[in-house]
């Protein structure tokens, strides 16, 4: 065991690989709060300022271990999986409304330590590290009490994994008519909707030899495999599927109560006044969009989702 | 699909993770760099300043304070190198 570095106000902002094996960025944080839409947001803002630029270091990963055993931080007391565009931004910044709570919105180190078993690692080695990762990141610097994270569409793959490192950690899938859905990445699509852009976990999508499938019905069988994928572990690891229809309201009444959160009439006034905003442009009034992004479906959109979609749709609604 | 674009984020998200590319600065302000990583109470106070006249000039009085030599250019040339840095960092 190493002797830590005092690392009180740093904060583990990313994970590269190095010259010699992975390491740590940190960034000293004071009591900067993860408020942005998302994690890297509030990296990017936070680097803005001259001390942050010319001040972040690296260490071994392994320091996060030492880290965790000379100053153990918090357990995450939810999980946030979603099918992507249905509303998970605004639960986690509904969250994020209270000064209480720490939220972590689809942070890339997660993401950069899931995908460590590519490069050797064993299953062992990355539940050690997101478990000392999540404590450095959730040192309390504000007296803040409880940590949520959102996920990437795509970590509902690692789900199990994620389960094995956090297994007392409830978790909600949110999901929504595919066919507002694909409106929605139609027109602008997700990352991991763009078939061969990044690595995920994702089972492989076949498509015809020597042929690439179509942009849109590859989207659509992620968007599948996704839903499958929650259908899968819904049942035996104690998730619970959110509509988004059922938002903003569910937030209070329903997931609140799964993450084990006894709300004040206090705390759930400011989770509403936050709600109402589009969470992802703050500065626009929320408006569910239901009927517009039903509207903007196409045939093609359709079509897909009648194919690929619909009937995990309304097995996800029948649970 | 045609037409579309791949969604990014509100800071600008480019990559799935961020590649990093450690910070080291030719010039004498290299090592007050690596002293004021071991001390928290210097820390705290440049970390307050977030105007960056003040904050070059805070750092070369206290570089001096603390027997380091170096002047208000090369804490500026650092800084230019570390945003480069890191925006490098983020498309890479």
């Amino acid at each position: 065991m190493n002797t830590p570095p005092d690392l009180r106000g740093w904060l583990p902002v990313l994970i590269s690989k190095g010259t010699a094996g992975p390491v740590v960025e940190w960034c000293r944080f004071g009591t900067r709060r993860f408020t942005e839409s998302f994690f890297e947001s509030t990296v990017q803002k936070a680097m803005r300022d001259p001390f942050h630029l010319l001040f972040r270091h690296q260490t071994p990963l392994d320091t996060l271990l030492d880290w965790q055993r000379e100053s153990p931080g918090m357990e995450p007391r939810g999980f946030i999986f979603h099918m992507s565009r249905c509303g998970s931004t605004l639960v986690s910044q509904m969250l994020a409304a209270l000064p209480e709570h720490i939220v972590l919105s689809e942070p890339p180190p997660l993401e950069a330590l899931l995908r460590t078993g590519k490069h050797g690692a064993t299953d062992d080695q990355r539940i050690a590290w997101l478990r000392a990762w999540m404590s450095a990141i959730s040192q309390p610097r504000h007296g803040e009490q409880r940590l949520y994270v959102k996920l990437d569409a795509w970590h509902i793959f690692d789900l199990p994994i994620l389960r094995r490192a956090f297994p007392e950690t409830p978790w909600i899938f949110l999901y929504r008519n595919p066919v507002e859905v694909m409106a929605s990445v139609m027109k602008v699509r997700g990352m991991h909707l763009v078939q061969d852009l990044i690595d995920t976990n994702m089972p492989v999508i076949a498509s015809p030899p020597g042929q690439r499938l179509p942009e849109a019905e590859y989207a659509a069988r992620v968007l599948a495999a996704v839903l499958r994928a929650a259908l899968e572990h819904l049942g035996p690891s104690g998730g619970r599927a959110i509509e988004y229809s059922r938002l903003p309201e569910a937030v209070i009444t329903e997931i609140a109560p799964h993450f084990g959160l006894d709300l004040t009439a206090a705390q759930i006034e400011a989770m509403n006044a936050r709600g109402p905003f589009n969470a992802k442009s703050p500065q626009l009034y929320f408006e569910p969009d239901t009927q517009s992004k039903q509207q903007e479906a196409g045939a093609e959109a359709r079509a897909l989702c009648a194919e690929h979609l619909d009937a995990l749709y309304w097995q996800l609604r029948s649970l | 699909m045609a037409g579309s674009s791949t969604r990014g984020r509100g800071g600008g998200r480019l990559t799935a993770r961020f590649m990093s590319i450690p910070l080291h600065f030719e010039s004498g302000f290299e090592p007050f760099r690596q002293f004021v990583i071991e001390e928290t109470a210097l820390q705290e106070e440049l970390a307050g300043i977030t105007d960056r006249e003040a904050f070059i000039a805070r750092a070369v009085e206290l570089g001096q304070q603390h027997g380091f030599q170096f002047q208000p250019a090369d804490v500026e040339a650092a800084l230019q190198a570390a945003r480069c840095a890191w925006l490098d960092s983020m498309m890479a």
